[in-house]
């Protein structure tokens, strides 16, 4: 075996459009992976983790094409193709993104999924072991009694017996059922298996015995995995890489220990900070995302995470707390989408009769948003209250003017660059690109 | 000593289904203070919802048949009629799910669904009821709430509608909030949102919280105490660093080693749950524990015993004249993993 890897997914993206009126005309498009790439070794499990609606399970049916991805490259190295090199024209024989039909049946013996809902992946009407022999069937083994025996071994390796052969969907238990989903990914004897959440539908004691047989399993059969989960410790048991994402994109890359002690994206930092710790003397301090993930059909410019980023950069010229600054940044972002409602804080200011003035209002206002009762730097103190002044008065449109010209931030101005940290631990965060910048030589640290 | 807030004794809920009765509670007994969170513990299938929805008996009768005693602030839920319970629902005790998107009705707008249960239980004109809505949307935190009154449930993300679910549990302004599984299916940035109102709430409201779920790190965050569950009985319940740090009973000690920070066991815990129709004779648990004997097979689930001030286990082994240190050989806690982070807190 060469140390090529077994998956090499190079900016690989999938947009759903969106279409309206008579025509049909596209109107947008829906980035659910917009450019993501990572390796997979022989051997390996990388995780893909991120919130719902990331594009992590999107990503992994554009790699196997259940999905047919927009555009990008799929370098499936397995089941005996490795070690090609690239046609003249630059396109890859292996690229499962240019597999005809005949290939692409080929490439799916060596690369087999596994779902989240164990119960809706199988026939109701079918035994369990007919479809699992089903697999061999249709790859041309035509021999009954030989896929049979084989079925029954593999049953018995994933833990359950070769008499459940003839037993139906509705007779096993969830974990059970996952089991049999197992035997049915490996009865082809793939070297690449994506698991799709395989864990997450399961009572916690029986995902650590479904995560105990992965792992020997993987062993076994030489496996290399790609495992996607929105949960963390999952990941953390059973990969050796992980990848995270963000709104269609890879922010950090790295090996598990590392990621997971030492996370350089701030949105890893965050999330991982939310995860609960299962010890009742910890007291968390877990950084809080603000609002929830912006839409996927018109993400925010540069950065994509910066709308929600704790460590938003602030440009130069401002030094406020960096808890301020988050603040002025959400308060200008709702004023410029409208959507701070002066009145109704008005009313809830005024308790015991007489109107509230806008003093309290704009107390208010600043407790709402977490913004410091007085900004250190008294410039910005002055904008932010000018604009606070004429949105009382009324004049949302200048308070949205003046906000967004004085507040900007580098990270909604510039994509961020991948930069390296250690050996395979990259993250694209522009903090990380300016200290690299100003330091003199940064692969040595 | 004053009386708690909740106290469920003996609770036993059958379902008869066509295959002969089903018990899915069976016996079950603990308590709630005002103001304090308790959660029920355990792996599906162990009861722990029917339990919750059998306190107010919004549990379907039949197939279900509750019996056991329930009493809420010294009066008997049990013998109360269907209009006297109707009071308590929403008014004393408020009930959230965990699936936010199922509670709701799709037609109506989600202000005007809070509004109604206002209405429901107070004569308050569309005006008033309108206006309390939105104040409470603007409490469980939905930015712009007057506009986002008028807004449908689809409008919302998941996040977002248990929010407003909460809302429309607060309309009452309830005594006792029974939580099922309701950050179960939310992400764990968004959980945490969640877990952090609902502990504001708690406070502002003072109410006794009853927390389904069977995330043990959302446990060791937001309990009081805890109750463990198994197959329909309870196996043991006591208070939180009680539970997490010296669990008594097998099944916790392997429960709390199936979490990957704290136990060293990687294979899970062998075995199915029992059968609901036909439940192992003695302790549920025994067919699955390593510690079981001949007596753990025979006669009915071991009576609770005291093991520390308010921890209650119910295995044969704590009892008199046995030697229960043989369980701890193998259980997590202090000695074993979290040493660095308690000695570092005291």
């Amino acid at each position: 075996m060469t140390d090529e890897p077994i998956l090499s997914v190079r900016d690989l993206k999938k947009h759903y459009p969106i279409r309206k009126g008579i025509f049909n005309r596209q109107v947008g498009a829906a980035k659910a992976v917009d450019g993501i790439g990572f390796d997979i070794a022989p051997g390996e499990t990388l995780g893909l983790v991120g919130e719902s609606g990331c594009g992590k399970s999107t990503a992994a049916s554009s790699v196997i094409r259940l999905e047919e991805p927009t555009a990008g490259e799929v370098v499936f190295n397995g089941n005996g193709r490795g070690g090609a090199t690239r046609n003249p024209d630059g396109t890859h024989p292996n690229d499962v993104t240019r597999f005809s039909d005949a290939e692409l049946k080929r490439f799916r013996r060596g690369a087999q999924m596994i779902f989240q809902d164990p119960a809706s992946s199988f026939d109701p009407r079918m035994t369990v072991g007919g479809a699992v022999a089903e697999m061999l069937e249709v790859h041309g083994m035509s021999d009954r009694h030989r896929r049979r025996a084989i079925v029954e071994d593999l049953l018995e390796r994933v833990g359950l017996s070769a008499t459940d052969y003839d037993r139906y969907p509705h007779e096993f238990s969830g974990g059970q059922k996952q089991r049999i989903a197992l035997a049915r990914a490996l009865v082809l004897n793939p070297d690449l298996i994506i698991a799709d959440e395989p864990v997450s539908a399961l009572d916690v004691s029986i995902q650590a015995e479904i995560l105990s047989l992965i792992d020997d399993l993987q062993t076994e059969f030489d496996l290399s995995l790609l495992f996607i989960s929105h949960d963390m410790s999952v990941i953390r048991r059973i990969c050796d890489r992980v990848a995270v994402m963000y709104l269609g994109e890879i922010v950090e890359v790295g090996p598990t220990d590392e990621v997971f002690a030492d996370p350089q994206h701030p949105y890893t930092e965050a999330l991982l900070s939310s995860i609960p710790t299962p010890d009742p003397r910890s007291t968390v301090g877990g950084i809080e995302l603000a609002g929830t993930v912006p839409s996927p059909t018109n993400p925010p410019s540069g950065c994509r995470f910066h709308t929600r980023c704790h460590r938003v950069i602030q440009p130069d010229g401002i030094d406020v707390d960096q808890s301020d600054w988050r603040g002025i940044l959400n308060f200008r972002d709702r004023v410029a989408a409208g959507r701070v409602d002066v009145e109704s804080i008005r009313e809830n200011v005024a308790v015991d009769g007489g109107p509230a003035s806008d003093g309290e209002v704009g107390a208010q206002l600043r407790t709402e948003f977490d913004i410091g009762e007085r900004i250190g730097d008294p410039e910005i103190e002055d904008t932010l209250q000018d604009a606070i002044d004429r949105l009382l008065a009324g004049d949302d449109e200048e308070a949205a003017e003046l906000l967004s010209d004085r507040f900007t931030t580098p990270c909604a101005e510039t994509v961020p660059e991948r930069t390296v940290h250690s050996e395979g631990h990259e993250s694209s965060c522009l903090r990380h690109q300016r200290e690299q910048a100003a330091a003199p030589n940064p692969a040595d640290d | 000593m004053s009386t708690p807030l909740l106290e469920v004794e003996d609770l036993t809920t059958t379902f008869s289904t066509d295959n002969g009765d089903l018990t899915a509670v069976d016996g079950v007994g603990f308590t709630v203070d005002e103001g304090e969170t308790v959660c029920i513990v355990g792996e599906s299938g162990s009861g722990k919802t029917v339990a919750t929805e059998s306190i107010t008996r919004i549990v379907k009768e039949p197939p279900g048949r509750v019996e056991g005693t329930v009493r809420f602030k010294g009066s008997d839920l049990m013998s109360m009629s269907d209009e006297e319970l109707r009071r308590i629902r929403g008014n004393g005790i408020a009930h959230i799910f965990q699936n936010p998107q199922e509670a709701m009705n799709h037609c109506y707008t989600v202000g005007w669904q809070i509004a109604e249960a206002l209405q429901i239980h107070e004569d308050v004109p569309d005006e008033e009821a309108r206006a309390r809505a939105v104040d409470l949307l603007d409490r469980v935190g939905i930015a712009n709430a007057s506009a986002r009154f008028d807004d449908y449930p689809h409008e919302f993300s998941g996040g977002q509608k248990q929010r407003v679910m909460i809302a429309m549990a607060l309309v009452g302004d309830p005594d006792l909030l029974i939580a099922d599984e309701p950050t179960t299916a939310l992400d764990v940035t968004v959980q945490a949102q969640i877990l952090k109102l609902l502990d504001e709430l708690q406070d502002e409201f003072d109410m006794g919280v009853l927390f389904v779920t069977h995330d043990l790190g959302v446990v060791a965050q937001i309990a009081d105490r805890i109750v463990v569950m198994y197959a329909g009985k309870v196996m043991e319940r006591g208070g939180v660093l009680d539970i997490f740090e010296h669990p008594a009973h097998p099944y916790t000690q392997q429960l709390l080693n199936c979490v990957p920070e704290i136990g060293g066991n990687e294979g899970g815990i062998p075995g199915t749950l029992p059968n609901p129709r036909d439940p192992p004779d003695g302790c549920r648990f025994a067919p699955r524990c390593s510690y079981a004997e001949q007596a753990c097979r025979t006669g009915e689930q071991p009576e609770e015993l005291e093991v520390s001030p308010g921890q209650r286990v119910s295995c044969i082994h704590y009892r008199d004249g046995r030697d229960p240190s043989l369980l701890r050989e193998n259980a997590p806690g202090v000695e074993s993993g979290s040493n660095e982070v308690s000695s570092a807190d005291d």
